[in-house]
């Protein structure tokens, strides 16, 4: 069974591109671009991989993460995604529940990479 | 708890302890209990003894906390557990003992207690700061993972990049060669054509040819324009900087296109400074640049106007400009002077029309040396265009040539040998071939040096017209001197020229060696200077040379030989001491010293000479019977050594004595 | 008097027919060479007085022909005027210094520049003229003003 992956980024073109690469690999993609609809789509969707933005237009994607990771029923594992190359953003993703942390600067082939390997 | 005396031992033990300790027995009921316990509970002994235990510390009715079996507290064990009590809000250490009775019943329990409330605290500080760390390390290492991404990308583009740069370099290679051979061939049929080789031509026919020819030539500007100027934006422009004497590079500019201005009777007038003015810029785009201004000139000036190029000496910079009395140029259009394809006031006819890249391949030229161009022009009344170039000094030049050409990636076993080659009698050559040829020899030599180095790491550098500063690496400090001998021998023998008749180049080569690891650029060009200063001292009188050695007979025999020759006057000394002072005040050409000799050998001698000023730099030749002590050598810097071996002929002496002295071959 | 022989070697024949017809309107006896190999071959047959040698050729190139005809007992005093498509120093002077050709033209040829340089190097003898080495101070004005 294909695993079922969850994207919120509110640039869509990160968001397109992420996806259709993420379908090419064979997985299910969900996509949402603010923090309510991402929220409504955890609990409906239960994606096994949720791949977030640490800036979110309504909500902080921190804030996001660790609102998600309480709610016992969404057992998804979450990976968080930044443009920028700080190991404050990690630490502060890793404290707020995140699984895993990726950086886009380096293309889609990378991110594609890490998320491979996390799964 | 009867039958068990204790109470005797009780107080005097237990009391003296921090520890809890309190006794119960089979029914959980506190017996005794000791003022440690008193002090922890805050209560009396009467209100705690006949109580069960686990009410006053635990705060429990029961023996086991809600929910966990009994049967877990065994207490035919000892036991021994950390626990937390909401009532004291403390956390308690309790190590539980059974104390058996008759028959190995159980009678009682005698139970041990610590405050470790501090601990547990410093415990949990202590989980808290080892799970940040650990939030860190996470941090830290995800942040690594992204570097390492990003930079196996760059590496990725560094690549694509470099091709890039490649594809230019061959796409402007390729260019320039397929759209010239086409050229080439239309041209020459064209004049082929136009010579009526073939056939005479009728008028129209003539005519029309002569603008096909017009149009090839124009063609061919322009693959040249675009050429030039696609070089200087992808930064391929390489200059070839030297000392130039830029009244000189004007002045021959002016005389070509004199004739041109004539045509149509316009007048030349030159301001230029009467000495001689040196500016460290590429010859040959300094020519370029003066042809396109004094070109523009002539183009946009009418009949019976006025050119006036001028060059003034600023000091630090030289402001060349060129003005003319033409047609000037409209305010609006002056922002865009310099930018490509731009062209103002076309004037119609043919082989007039430009391509509008010249003034814009001036200015890219001139920013190359860090200079500026700028204009000034009233309509009607005539136009003026400035530059300026810096301007160096011959020693600072080779100061940041040697900085920039001599690599820095010298193996530190190395020598690097700085010569400077000179053609000294350039001035009169200048006069017999005349300029031009002399240039040409100029570029010769260069070349033939450049030919006998063939060393990557080995530089060459172009201080002036006629001379050329060389940097040559070699494994042993000998090497330098078979290269030397070479390049002699190549300068020499290469030369013809005119037929009508025949000149020969004198050279000068000053050479020092040096050790690449105690070498510094600062120390080398320090040397340089040294060396620089010895070139330009001429030659009075007899050559002076200090012989040091303790054999008597080789002192007589070298002295009598040396001065046999007449050309030169020698000072003998059979001890190395006394030799330090009259080196020090003969300050001879060359020194000759043998290496074995008591209570001082030629390398102390030597090694002795930096403490007086100005010895450091006379050439040594090293003679010996034995061997050498490469390692001792080595250990003499800046020093231009040569070896000899005993015994050795006159000749030899002289050759080495010639090969390295600083002075005037 | 005998006409003074010259051998072009070019891998374009329509280039080399234009030199042939120019020279020989001019006086002189001409052959052709479209390759370095048939340019060798001709030279020890022909014994030419002078050889214009084109430098950019595929398959063997100028200098490696200039190499071998100095390396040839039967050609090595031809003098050898060098032709290129760029006037930049680099590999045309490495060919006159290290290879013993004795002077060059840049294409597209400058009116008249030709003949000046055969009449001039046609009596070279071995080595270089300091004379015709790089353009001169007018050439290089003119090629940098006009084509003409």
């Amino acid at each position: 069974m294909s695993k079922k992956i969850l994207v919120i980024d509110d640039e869509p073109t990160i968001l397109v591109t992420l996806r259709d690469r993420l379908r090419m690999e064979g997985y299910e993609v969900i996509t949402a671009t603010d923090g309510s609809a991402a929220m409504e789509a955890a609990i409906n969707e239960r994606p096994d991989i949720i791949i977030m933005d640490i800036m979110l237009p309504d909500i902080s994607g921190y804030q996001l993460c660790k609102d998600i990771k309480e709610i016992k029923e969404i057992n998804a594992g979450i990976i968080m995604m930044t443009n920028k190359i700080d190991a404050v953003d990690a630490v502060k993703a890793r404290e707020h529940g995140a699984d895993d942390f990726i950086v886009t600067m380096a293309g889609y082939d990378a991110v594609l990479e890490s998320i491979k390997n996390f799964i | 708890m009867s039958g068990i005396e204790y109470d005797r031992y009780w107080s005097p033990v237990f009391d003296v302890l921090d520890e809890l300790v309190f006794l119960i027995d089979h029914d959980f009921t506190l017996v005794k209990v000791n003022k440690g316990f008193i002090r922890f509970t805050g209560k009396e002994e009467k209100e705690l003894i006949g109580r069960k235990y686990f009410e006053i510390i635990h705060g429990r009715d029961g023996l086991a906390p809600e929910g966990m079996p009994p049967a877990i507290f065994s207490p035919a064990q000892p036991e021994k557990r950390e626990i937390y009590e909401p009532d004291f809000k403390k956390w308690l250490w309790m190590s539980t003992t059974p104390i058996f009775g008759q028959s190995d019943r159980i009678v009682g329990f005698i139970y041990r207690s610590n405050d470790i409330t501090k601990h547990k605290r410093v415990e949990e500080e202590l989980k808290k700061n080892k799970e940040k760390l650990e939030i860190q390390i996470w941090g830290l290492n995800k942040t690594n993972e992204g570097i390492k991404l990003l930079y196996k990308e760059i590496e990725k583009k560094n690549k694509e990049l470099q091709g890039l740069d490649q594809l230019k370099s061959d796409f402007i290679s390729t260019v320039s060669h397929e759209l010239r051979t086409p050229l080439t061939t239309m041209k020459e049929f064209t004049s082929i054509i136009l010579d009526e080789i073939p056939g005479k031509l009728s008028k129209e026919q003539k005519e029309y040819v002569e603008i096909i020819r017009g149009n090839i030539d124009r063609l061919a500007r322009l693959i040249n324009n675009l050429l030039d100027i696609s070089k200087i934006e992808a930064g391929r422009t390489e200059l070839k900087k030297t000392l130039v004497d830029i009244t000189n590079l004007a002045e021959s500019v002016v005389s070509t296109l004199k004739p041109e201005a004539e045509g149509k009777h316009i007048e030349f007038r030159t301001l230029f400074p009467a000495f001689a003015i040196d500016v460290y810029a590429d010859p040959d785009k300094v020519i370029q640049i003066f042809t396109n201004l004094i070109g523009n000139a002539i183009k946009f000036t009418q009949e019976l106007g006025q050119i006036t190029v001028e060059i003034i000496d600023k000091g630090n910079e030289i402001e060349c400009s060129v003005a003319d009395t033409g047609r000037g140029i409209a305010p609006e259009d002056m922002g865009k002077l310099f930018t490509k394809f731009q062209q103002f006031g076309r004037v119609a006819g043919a082989g007039a029309k430009g391509t509008g890249l010249g003034l814009a391949i001036t200015k890219g030229l001139i920013q190359k040396h860090n200079g500026r161009i700028w204009a000034e022009s009233k309509i009607r009344e005539g136009s003026k265009f400035i530059f300026n170039l810096p301007k160096k000094t011959e020693f600072k030049f080779l100061q940041e040539a040697l900085e920039l050409e001599v690599s820095q990636e010298i193996d530190s076993e190395e020598y690097c040998t700085l010569l400077i080659i000179e053609t000294l009698n350039f001035n009169s050559l200048k006069q017999e071939l005349g300029r031009n040829d002399v240039m040409r020899l100029s570029s010769i030599i260069r070349n033939m040096i450049s030919v006998a180095l063939r060393k990557s790491e080995d530089a060459l550098i172009r201080i002036g017209d006629n001379k050329i500063a060389v940097v040559l690496v070699t494994k042993k400090i000998d090497d330098a001197a078979g290269i030397i001998d070479r390049l002699r021998l190549s300068l020499q023998k290469k030369l013809f020229f005119k037929k009508e008749f025949e000149s020969k180049v004198e050279f000068s080569l000053g050479v020092g060696t040096y050790e690449k690891e105690v070498i510094n650029i600062d120390s080398m060009i320090e040397a340089a200077g040294e060396v620089y200063k010895r070139l330009t001292m001429p030659i009075i009188g007899k050559r002076e040379i200090v012989v040091v050695d303790d054999e008597e007979s080789l002192l007589a025999t070298v002295k009598l030989n040396l001065e046999e020759t007449d050309e030169f006057r020698v000072y003998t000394y059979s001890k190395a001491v006394e030799a330090l002072e009259g080196i020090a005040h003969i300050m001879p050409e060359v020194i000759i010293t043998d290496i074995t000799m008591p209570e001082m050998n030629g390398y102390e001698l030597i090694g002795r000479l930096y403490e007086y000023e100005g010895c450091e730099y006379i050439p040594v030749i090293f003679i010996t019977g034995h061997s050498f002590d490469d390692k001792e050598l080595a250990g003499l810097r800046l020093k231009k050594i040569v070896k000899l071996s005993k015994p050795f002929e006159i000749k030899e002496l002289i050759d080495k004595i010639n090969l390295v002295s600083n002075r005037r071959s | 008097m005998i006409n003074k022989k010259i051998l072009i070697i070019d891998d374009e024949p329509e280039l080399v027919k234009a030199v042939e017809i120019r020279l020989k309107a001019n006086g002189y006896e001409v052959e052709g060479a479209y390759d370095g190999k048939a340019g060798i071959d001709k030279a020890e047959k022909f014994k030419p007085d002078l050889v214009l040698l084109d430098i950019m050729m595929p398959g063997m190139d100028g200098q490696e022909v200039l190499k071998k005809l100095k390396e040839n007992p039967e050609t090595k005093t031809i003098p050898v005027i060098m032709l290129s498509a760029k006037s930049e120093a680099g590999d045309i002077v490495k060919s006159l210094v290290d290879g013993g050709a004795c002077d060059y033209i840049v294409k597209p040829f400058f009116d008249g520049e030709m003949l000046r340089k055969l009449k001039s190097n046609i009596n070279a003898v071995e080595g270089m003229t300091a004379g015709l080495l790089l353009d001169s101070m007018e050439t290089k004005v003119r090629e940098f003003l006009n084509g003409k």
